[in-house]
C-alpha cells in the first residue's frame, strides 16, 4: 500500500498503548494493560506452551505457502496456456474460489480428522488463488514475440518451457505470492482457532475459553508481529523483483 | 564560450528582440530552474519575450529540460530565485488564469467518466452557468472539428480525437497563452500531420498565443512563426530565429520550399551542434 | 437464412458464449463422478456423503425450515455488517486520505494495526461480548472494515498524477477536485474493495457462528459435523458456497452496470 509512511504516524498507536498502560488496573478482567500481556506470555513460555506453538504456526505457514506456490503456479500456467482448459474449469474453480474458508473446516475435519494434512489442505485450498490467478494472467500475456523467438530458434518443448515460459511467468508468480502470504497466515490461524489442535491459534482459543484476557491480548499482539514479519517478507520479495526484473509490473490480480 | 555568454550574444543579436511597449503575452528574464533534491540547475539565464498571437516552438534534445521549462512557464513548477516571469505583465506564481496546458499523455488528462463535451466544460464549471457553458464547449469542439462526437466518451475516440478534445478543453477557457508539451508525440505520423495543419488553423481562428514544445525538427519548422532551440548544461537559448514561411502551409509543398529547408538546416545544426 | 434469422442466431451464440455451457457441463460431470465414487469405492467411508444424499439433506433441511432460518440469519448479519463496515471504512479512509496532516499522523499506525491478522480479533470479540449476535456483528464489521478503509485511503490519497495536473491547470477548488476528479477516479478501486469486504463479511459471519454465536449456517455446519452427519455437513458446505458465489456474482453484475464501459479505459 503506502510504503513510505512517516514515522510520526506511529504516534496515535503509541499514545493509545501508553494510555492503556497508565489507565488500566493490572487486574482488570476485560482490559489488562500491556505490561500484563508480556507477563502472560512469559508465563506461557515457562509452561513450555509458547515456543512449540509458535514453531507449529510458522511451519504450517511456510509449508502451506510453498505448496500454494507450486500448485498455484502449475495450475495457473496450465490455465493460462490452454483456452480450452480455462473455459472448461472456469465455473467450478470460480465456485471453489469464493468458498468461505471457515466453511471448509468442519467438512475437512470429518474426512481427514484433526491432522496437519487437514490443516495444510484447508489453508492451501483457500489461499493459493492469488498465485493461481496471477500465474494464469502472466501465462496468458506472454508476448507472442517471445514465443516466436523460441520457434525461430527451434527450441525443444522442454527448453521452451524452462527458458522462455517459466522466466516470463515468474514475475506474476512473485506478485501472486506477495498477495497470498498474508492470506495464508490468516487462514493458518483460523484453522488453529477453529480446531484447537496446535499452534498459536489454539493457544488464543484456549486462553479465551478460560478467560485469561492478558494471554489473549499478548498472543494477538504476537500474531501482529507475525503479520509484520510477513509484510517484511513481501517487501523483500518486491525488492528482489525490482533488482532483477526491469519489467516488474504492479498490475496485480488479487481476487 | 560559456552558456551564459552564448545566451547574451544571441540575445543582443536576436532578430526577435521586441521594442519596449510591444504587446507581450509572456516574458521571462534571467530565468533559472533547479530540479531534484540536489537542486541541480538545468536552465540558466533564459530571456524570452513572446508577443501576442505568436506561434513559438521550443526545441531541444531529450532531457535538456523542455518539459520542466514549460511547466515553470505554466506555474506548475517553481523557478529559481532571481528569475522574472510574467504573463500579461503579471508575475507568475502558480498556475495562472491566462495560461492553459495541453499534455502529451491525453489519456491521463482527460476524465474517462465524462463525455467529450463534459470534459471540455471542466474549466468552465466554476465560472459559467450551464447554458453558457454548454455553448462555449460546443463552440470549442466545433473549432477542433469534433462537434459531432460531443457525446462520446474518451475510450470511444481515437488518440488523435482525444488530443483534439484536450485542445478544445484548453481553448474553451479562452486562454492568453496555450502551453503544449509535445502534444502529438504519442500519435501516429498521419494523424500528427493532420493535426499540425489543424492546429495552425485553430491558432489563426482563435488568436491564441502558443508555446509548443517538441523534439521533432520537422514538426517545429512546419508549425512555428518563431523557433527557439534550447542547448547546453545548464541549458539556455542556443538559437532564436523568426520563420519566413507563409501563413498558409501545406505538408508537401511547404516542406519543399527553400525557406523551409534553410530553417530546417539551421535548427537541426543548432540542436546537434556540439560544444558548450 | 433470413436476415432476422441470422441476427437471432448471432444473439443466441453470444449468450451461449457468455453462459459457458462446457464449464457448467464440467460441474455436472464432477457431481456425477462424485456420486459414482461415493456410492461405490467411497461407500465404506462413513465420513463422506454421495451427491444424492447431500441433495436429500438440503431438501430435508429446507423442508423443516431450519436451513432457511439459518440462511436468513447469516445473510442478514453479513449484509448489515458489510453495510456498516463499508460506510465506516469509506468515511475514515476518505477523511484521512484528503487531509495530509491526518495521513502523516496516522498512516504508520494503520500499517501496524492492519498487520494483525484480522482473525485474531475473533477470540477477543468472544471475550468481550460472549456468545451473542453482537459478537458476530462486531467480528463481521471489524474484519470487513479494513479493505474498505485501506482501499479508499490509498485511492483518495494518491490520485493519478495527470489528473492532479489537470485540477491545478483549471484552478479547481479543493472541493471540486475531490468530487469531480479524485472520487470518480477512485471508483473502480472502491468497487473492488466493496466486493472484497462483502466476501469477507460472509466468510467471517460463518466463522463467528462456529465459535461465537450459536446461530446461522456456521452453527448448523458445526452441529452437523459434531453429530457425525456428513450429508448434512456437505449440505451446509454447498449452501454456504452458493451464498458466497451468488453474492460475488451479483456484485460484479451490479458493478458492471455502474461503470458502463469506462472501466475499459482504466
Amino acid at each position: 500500500m503506502i510504503s513510505r509512511a512517516p514515522l510520526r504516524g506511529l504516534l496515535p498507536l503509541a499514545l493509545g498503548l501508553a494510555l492503556w498502560q497508565l489507565l488500566a488496573p493490572a487486574n482488570s478482567p476485560y482490559f489488562p494493560p500491556p505490561s500484563e500481556w508480556i507477563r502472560a506470555l512469559q508465563s506461557l513460555a515457562q509452561r513450555h506452551q509458547l515456543w512449540p506453538a509458535i514453531s507449529v504456526t510458522v511451519m504450517n505457514f511456510l509449508l502451506a505457502l510453498l505448496l500454494s506456490i507450486v500448485i498455484g503456479s502449475v495450475l495457473g500456467i496450465l490455465l493460462g496456456r490452454s483456452k480450452l482448459l480455462d473455459r472448461l474449469l472456469g465455473p467450478i474453480l470460480e465456485f471453489c474460489r469464493t468458498m468461505p474458508a471457515g466453511a471448509l473446516v468442519p467438512v475437512a475435519v470429518l474426512i481427514m480428522g484433526y491432522t496437519s494434512s487437514m490443516t495444510l489442505f484447508v489453508v492451501v485450498f483457500t489461499s493459493f488463488w492469488p498465485i493461481l490467478l496471477n500465474a494464469r494472467a502472466g501465462a496468458r500475456n506472454i508476448s507472442q514475440d517471445r514465443l516466436d523467438t523460441a520457434r525461430a530458434f527451434k527450441l525443444s518443448w522442454w527448453a521452451t518451457q524452462t527458458k522462455i515460459l517459466l522466466p516470463s511467468v515468474v514475475p506474476s508468480i512473485r506478485l501472486g505470492t506477495q498477495i497470498a502470504a498474508p492470506i495464508t497466515l490468516i487462514i493458518v490461524l483460523l484453522v488453529e482457532i477453529l480446531t484447537q489442535v496446535s499452534g498459536v491459534g489454539r493457544q488464543i482459543a484456549l486462553a479465551q475459553s478460560v478467560f485469561r484476557s492478558s494471554t489473549v491480548y499478548g498472543l494477538v499482539a504476537l500474531t501482529g508481529l507475525f503479520g509484520l514479519a510477513v509484510n517484511a517478507l513481501i517487501g523483500w520479495i518486491g525488492h528482489l523483483a525490482r533488482k532483477y526484473d526491469p519489467s516488474f509490473s504492479t498490475n496485480a490480480v488479487s481476487r | 564560450m560559456t552558456a551564459t555568454q552564448a545566451a547574451a550574444k544571441v540575445e543582443s543579436n536576436s532578430p526577435v528582440a521586441q521594442p519596449l511597449g510591444q504587446d507581450l503575452a509572456f516574458r521571462c528574464r534571467g530565468l533559472a530552474i533547479d530540479v531534484g533534491d540536489e537542486r541541480r540547475r538545468i536552465i540558466e539565464g533564459l530571456n524570452l519575450e513572446v508577443p501576442r498571437r505568436q506561434f513559438l516552438c521550443i526545441l531541444g534534445e531529450s532531457g535538456v529540460g523542455k518539459t520542466t521549462l514549460l511547466r515553470v512557464f505554466g506555474g506548475l513548477a517553481p523557478a529559481a530565485q532571481g528569475s522574472t516571469l510574467e504573463l500579461n505583465g503579471q508575475p507568475i506564481v502558480g498556475p495562472s488564469d491566462g495560461a492553459v496546458f495541453v499534455f502529451q499523455n491525453y489519456a491521463a488528462s482527460l476524465l474517462p467518466w465524462r463525455s467529450a463535451r463534459r470534459n471540455v466544460e471542466l474549466g468552465l464549471e466554476a465560472s459559467l452557468a450551464a447554458p453558457e457553458r454548454q455553448a462555449r464547449a460546443m463552440a470549442a469542439l466545433e473549432l477542433v472539428g469534433l462537434a459531432d462526437r460531443a457525446d462520446d466518451y474518451p475510450w470511444q475516440l481515437s488518440g488523435g480525437m482525444q488530443q483534439r478534445v484536450q485542445l478544445a478543453r484548453a481553448l474553451a477557457v479562452k486562454p492568453e497563452l496555450l502551453l503544449m508539451d509535445e502534444p502529438f508525440g504519442a500519435l501516429d505520423a498521419m494523424t500528427r500531420e493532420t493535426l499540425q495543419v489543424e492546429l495552425r488553423r485553430i491558432q489563426r481562428e482563435s488568436g491564441a498565443t502558443i508555446i509548443f514544445i517538441t523534439h521533432d525538427v520537422d514538426e517545429a519548422v512546419f508549425l512555428a512563426d518563431r523557433l527557439v532551440v534550447l542547448k547546453g548544461k545548464p541549458a539556455s537559448i542556443g538559437l532564436d530565429v523568426r520563420s519566413d514561411l507563409p501563413r498558409e502551409r501545406d505538408q508537401v509543398r511547404t516542406k519543399e520550399s527553400p525557406e523551409y529547408l534553410r530553417l530546417r538546416r539551421m535548427v537541426y545544426d543548432a540542436v546537434r551542434r556540439s560544444g558548450d | 437464412m433470413t436476415p432476422s434469422g441470422a441476427a437471432a442466431t448471432d444473439m443466441r451464440n453470444a449468450m451461449l458464449r457468455r453462459v459457458n455451457l462446457p464449464g457448467l457441463a464440467v460441474i455436472a460431470i464432477a457431481i456425477a463422478l462424485w456420486q459414482l465414487y461415493a456410492s461405490t469405492i467411497g461407500a465404506r467411508f462413513d465420513s463422506i456423503a454421495s451427491s444424492t444424499a447431500i441433495l436429500a439433506a438440503i431438501k430435508g433441511a429446507f423442508a423443516d425450515g431450519v436451513l432457511l432460518e439459518q440462511l436468513a440469519h447469516t445473510a442478514s448479519i453479513a449484509l448489515a455488517g458489510w453495510i456498516i463496515a463499508s460506510v465506516l471504512g469509506f468515511s475514515i479512509g476518505l477523511l484521512i486520505g484528503i487531509s495530509n496532516t491526518a495521513w502523516t499522523y496516522s498512516s504508520a499506525s494503520l500499517d501496524v494495526l492492519r498487520s494483525i491478522p484480522s482473525i485474531s480479533f475473533v477470540p477477543v470479540a468472544v471475550l468481550w461480548f460472549g456468545f451473542s449476535v453482537t459478537t458476530e456483528l462486531i467480528i463481521v464489521v471489524y474484519v470487513s472494515l479494513w479493505p474498505m478503509l485501506l482501499g479508499t485511503l490509498s485511492s483518495v490519497h494518491s490520485a493519478p498524477a495527470g489528473l492532479v495536473d489537470v485540477s491545478r491547470v483549471f484552478h479547481l477548488s479543493r472541493a471540486a477536485t475531490l468530487f469531480k476528479i479524485t472520487l470518480p477516479a477512485a471508483l473502480p478501486s472502491i468497487l473492488v474493495s466493496l466486493r472484497l469486504s462483502l466476501t469477507l463479511a460472509i466468510a467471517l459471519a460463518v466463522v463467528a457462528e462456529m465459535i461465537g454465536n450459536p446461530e446461522g449456517l456456521g452453527f448448523g455446519m458445526v452441529s452437523a459435523q459434531q453429530a457425525m452427519r456428513p450429508d448434512r455437513a456437505f449440505a451446509y458446505l454447498v449452501v454456504i458456497g452458493m451464498l458466497g458465489w451468488a453474492a460475488n456474482a451479483l456484485f460484479i453484475a451490479i458493478g458492471r452496470a455502474f461503470t458502463r464501459g469506462y472501466e475499459r479505459a482504466l
